[in-house]
């Protein structure tokens, strides 16, 4: 039985949370897709060259470290972060369930408003216990497209670690709508009207209807707190004086670009998030959710995904640039697809989604921030670890909330998602080091740190790997063909207290990776891993 | 207490100690994940340091301008004026009343302009979907106004008789002449002011859908007097056309157009062939025919996104029985050429920059896709100008011909070309066009 008594002295200072938050404080920020796309499309892009840091990360390919991870390279549970999937599997049922926010409970709903922002038609309703829903609907020629995109994303975003809404996918008839005399909606014209059963009927017409009378739509709740519009992706909310981090400068907002390129989440921007106050325990907290996943797989809410999302920025200059000196030569990856494809889309609830010329590290949603642009490769390998920790049957259970009727469609989406799991689980294991889940324990003549290749770990690489071990500042160094050593006690007693060790791993024919460093401390007969820090 | 109680309860006491530190010990020695979402951090970093966010210094003042633009796109999109903007012109134009802009395409000469359709305006545009009665006004400051009239019957499908009769009247304050033939210079330019007045008939047929012929039968009277200009030469009055004209004109024309999508073909081309015979009536002694014919032809070349587009222009005024052919209704070449009775497509130079009884022209255009989102695209263009005046067929040399090269970008929307800004580089100089649609 082992007797070392553990004595774990943190001396570091901790990660930032910015959980606790008055609310009096908080100045509402405002929603707008306008400013987004000329905020980030266009205005950034020019001054970017303007701000000397931002400059000077360009000319030397630079990236800074995340501020909000922790000593071992995770980031600890945030505002805007909690550990889940990763941490501890979620059941097939929790999968489901999502953040389990409620469906409306079938029976009459009062519509009681039309959406005010977004393109897909949509209203308000509450439901017979007067809780209230935002509903909306597929295309009308492309049944359970964006409604399954919407169920499904927003629980693969939710098993991840974010805040997300609940979607329940759910069914109604015309008849069991009725309209509030209060209730208004803004028309084609940008006036606002009295919004009547007439005219929800007319708003019907132009979405999708099952075949059995029913109408299909995505019902979100209502944000149970004090909503305080959408969160900057690069800057923060300066009447938040707890949060005065950029946010550009933190690893959950960064790996929302890898996270996003498994779903294909083109539309992901300042515009579709948003800042709750919620109370937590008694205490106001504040929440950063990602919301709309209605422009995610094969979606683009109110019609497929065209061929170019998720190839380019809405203004991409860098892509411009090279058409127009290509002189029109040079087919885009997305042309070569889109025609590989005969332009056209074979499933109409599924979209235009596959892998055909998917590259993880290519993948752009539609505006270019900072966030996204800083993500560095140990920011990457991150992301990639919890998207590797959904198995296959994860997935298939996340597809059933889509409620797609058709199996082939389902067996399709899943095939494509983990697929695409596994390109970008070995796309970012590549440009880091891919070991990891290190455990160290006492041998006779030393200690054993033993770690995990997961790129071996999840099948994504057969080829015999082979890893190199150095401690800095020593002449320790060692190359063999297991990610484990054992660190005997002649050589312990050489290096310094706390030293280094450096693993390296390569396949065949590879190039070595980049090094993960383990700090490790000897302490009281034991060996202690007290640091992890992987390359930018 | 005896020793044996003693004994015993340090025993306990040791066996308590090692079963609660247990789990604790084993962990250690087991792996990192127990720690592995500590709060321990590794940059212990807040917020950016005052050097930190100096580093942004230059880029503050526009960050104030970007305030401002932020404030007016979101109250653009809060109050949806966008949309109420495009009710207002649909309501507009549902009423027959449709505001434009009027352009002549070099950079910064364009005005406002008005038409106004009487049937719609009158709410029968329903109750006579075949006819047209429309008027128009347009204006562009120091550079021309005009008022024209339309009073028509279209069509009825896609083959058929249609007609109209039209008046227009433009004046041009500031035109510039730098007199007739192909070696002409900018020095010896003149300066004039036309007033034209046209009254007009037109009787077509479409054969096909894609040919159709026309004939026209006008009236027309032109004054010239010294523009407005005074810094150029005034007008030469011996040259011919110097003191005005009157015509009456008969007119025939056919097209054949096989266009995929007229505004932005990527297939197909347009043949037009015209003749016209100009009598002079009243004082002006003028009697003249005209020939034009044009050539397009547009290719996808390599893919798609890759469009060759080639015109070919010819006009020729032959003057019958020595009358004459006044300078104003001569074949011109200059300027971007979209705007009807102006010079034919010659970019980078002036506008009716050359004047001639004749005229040789060829337009090359390569279009390629450089952008695309949703229904937006923008192609880049590159062209090569190449054109001639002359006067008698045997004054025709090779040497005369001008040239001029530049590209440009064309933004679209479905196809249909919203803006083109082009640049033209010539042995005259470099010219600047932006306009709401393409030369050919």
């Amino acid at each position: 039985m082992a007797t070392a008594i553990v004595l774990q002295t943190v001396l570091s200072p901790v990660v930032y949370s910015a959980e606790s938050v008055d609310p009096g404080k908080l100045k509402t920020s405002k929603q707008s897709v306008y400013v987004d796309l000329f905020d980030q499309g266009l205005y950034e892009e020019g001054v970017q060259f303007l701000r000397l840091g931002d400059l000077f990360r360009k000319v030397t390919f630079k990236k800074p470290a995340a501020w909000d991870i922790n000593i071992f390279e995770e980031v600890p549970d945030s505002a805007f972060f909690t550990n889940r999937h990763a941490k501890k599997p979620l059941s097939p049922t929790e999968l489901l369930e999502g953040s389990g926010g409620p469906a409306p409970k079938p029976g009459k709903w009062t519509v009681t408003h039309g959406k005010v922002n977004g393109i897909n038609p949509g209203f308000f309703i509450k439901d017979e216990t007067g809780q209230e829903f935002i509903l909306k609907f597929d295309p009308i020629d492309y049944s359970e497209l964006s409604t399954a995109a919407e169920a499904i994303s927003s629980r693969i975003f939710h098993a991840i670690g974010y805040y997300v809404p609940t979607y329940h996918v759910v069914k109604f008839r015309l008849d069991d709508l009725q309209v509030d005399p209060q209730a208004s909606y803004y028309n084609e014209h940008g006036f606002k009207r009295l919004l009547t059963k007439e005219k929800v009927q007319d708003l019907l017409l132009f979405v999708a209807k099952g075949s059995d009378d029913f109408y299909r739509a995505s019902a979100s709740t209502v944000f149970d707190g004090t909503v305080k519009g959408p969160f900057d992706m690069d800057g923060y909310r300066k009447s938040d004086p707890q949060g005065q981090t950029p946010h550009r400068y933190l690893r959950a907002v960064r790996a929302l670009r890898v996270f996003a390129s498994w779903v294909n989440y083109y539309d992901l921007r300042s515009g579709n998030t948003m800042d709750v106050i919620q109370s937590v325990d008694g205490t106001p907290a504040l929440r950063h959710y990602v919301t709309d996943f209605a422009t995610t797989l094969g979606s683009a809410a109110n019609d497929v995904k065209p061929p170019q999302f998720g190839y380019e920025h809405v203004f991409d200059f860098g892509e411009f640039f090279k058409s127009v000196f290509s002189f029109g030569f040079w087919e885009k990856p997305w042309q070569k697809r889109w025609n590989e494809n005969n332009r056209t889309v074979e499933t109409p609830s599924m979209g235009y989604f596959d892998n055909r010329h998917f590259d993880p590290g290519k993948w752009k949603s539609r505006l270019p921030y900072h966030a996204f642009k800083d993500l560095t490769a140990s920011d990457g390998y991150w992301a990639a670890k919890i998207i590797m920790s959904f198995k296959d049957e994860d997935i298939e259970a996340l597809v059933k909330s889509g409620q797609l009727s058709d199996s082939k469609v389902r067996e399709i989406l899943v095939k494509i998602l983990v697929e695409r799991r596994n390109l970008i689980g070995r796309y970012w294991f590549e440009k880091s080091c891919p070991i990891d889940q290190f455990e160290i324990s006492k041998e006779s003549n030393g200690f054993k740190v033993q770690g995990t290749d997961l790129l071996v770990h999840y099948g994504l690489d057969s080829a015999e790997h082979r890893y190199k071990y150095h401690v800095l500042k020593s002449n320790f160094q060692r190359e063999q063909a297991g990610p484990s050593i054992v660190l005997d006690e002649s050589s312990l007693s050489q290096f310094s207290n706390p030293f280094t060790l450096a693993i390296q791993a390569r396949g065949l024919n590879a190039k070595w990776s980049k090094p993960v460093y383990l700090t490790l401390r000897k302490e009281a007969g034991t060996l202690k891993l007290v640091g992890i820090k992987r390359g930018l | 207490m005896n020793h044996w109680c003693h004994r015993n309860i340090i025993l306990l006491f040791l066996l308590f100690l090692s079963f609660s530190l247990y789990p604790l010990a084993s962990a250690h020695a087991q792996s990192q994940s127990d720690e592995t979402y500590t709060s321990a951090a590794r940059i212990p970093k807040q917020g950016e340091t005052v050097g930190e966010k100096s580093l942004g210094l230059i880029a503050w003042p526009l960050d104030l301008v970007r305030k401002g633009l932020d404030e007016s796109l979101y109250t653009v999109e809060h109050y949806r004026l966008d949309d109420k903007a495009k009710w207002a012109y649909q309501e507009m134009t549902d009423h027959g009343f449709y505001p434009k802009l009027e352009g002549l395409s070099t950079f910064g000469d364009s005005g406002p302009r008005a038409d106004l359709d009487f049937l719609r305006a009158a709410g029968q545009a329903g109750r006579f979907p075949y006819f047209r009665a429309k008027s128009g006004v347009g204006w562009i400051p120091q550079a021309l106004f005009r008022v024209y009239s339309e009073l028509g019957v279209e069509k009825s499908g896609e083959t058929g008789p249609y007609g109209s009769f039209n008046f227009h009247y433009e004046q041009r304050p500031r035109e510039d002449f730098f007199g007739i033939g192909p070696d002409t210079s900018r020095g010896d330019s003149m300066n004039y002011k036309s007033e034209a007045t046209t009254l007009e008939t037109r009787l077509g047929y479409s054969v096909t859908p894609k040919i159709d012929l026309i004939e026209k039968f006008a009236y027309k009277n032109v004054n010239i007097r010294n523009g407005d200009d005074g810094g150029k030469g005034l007008l030469d009055r011996s040259i011919r056309g110097a003191n005005g004209a009157e015509f009456l004109i008969l007119g025939s024309e056919i097209t054949h157009d096989t266009r995929d999508f007229p505004s932005d073909p990527h297939k197909g081309g347009v043949e037009r062939f015209g003749f016209s015979y100009y009598d002079g009536v009243n004082h002006s002694n003028f009697r003249y025919f005209k020939y034009r014919a044009e050539i397009a032809r547009y290719q996808e070349i390599f893919s798609d996104r890759q469009v060759l587009g080639v015109r070919f222009l010819g006009e020729h005024n032959d003057e019958f029985k020595g009358r004459g052919i006044p300078f104003f209704e001569m074949a011109r070449l200059g300027g971007y050429g979209v705007y009807p009775s102006l010079g034919d497509t010659q970019r980078g130079f002036q506008r009716n920059r050359f004047y001639g009884e004749s005229l040789l022209l060829m337009n090359l255009e390569y279009r390629y896709l450089v952008w695309q989102h949703r229904d937006f695209s923008l192609d880049a263009v590159i062209f090569w100008d190449e054109g001639q005046v002359f006067n008698e067929i045997s004054q025709f040399e090779f040497r005369d011909f001008r040239t001029s090269v530049g590209g440009g970008f064309r933004f679209k929307i479905l196809r249909n070309v919203l803006l083109s800004a082009e640049i033209a580089r010539s042995s005259e100089g470099t010219q600047l066009y932006v306009a709401t649609h393409t030369p050919f």
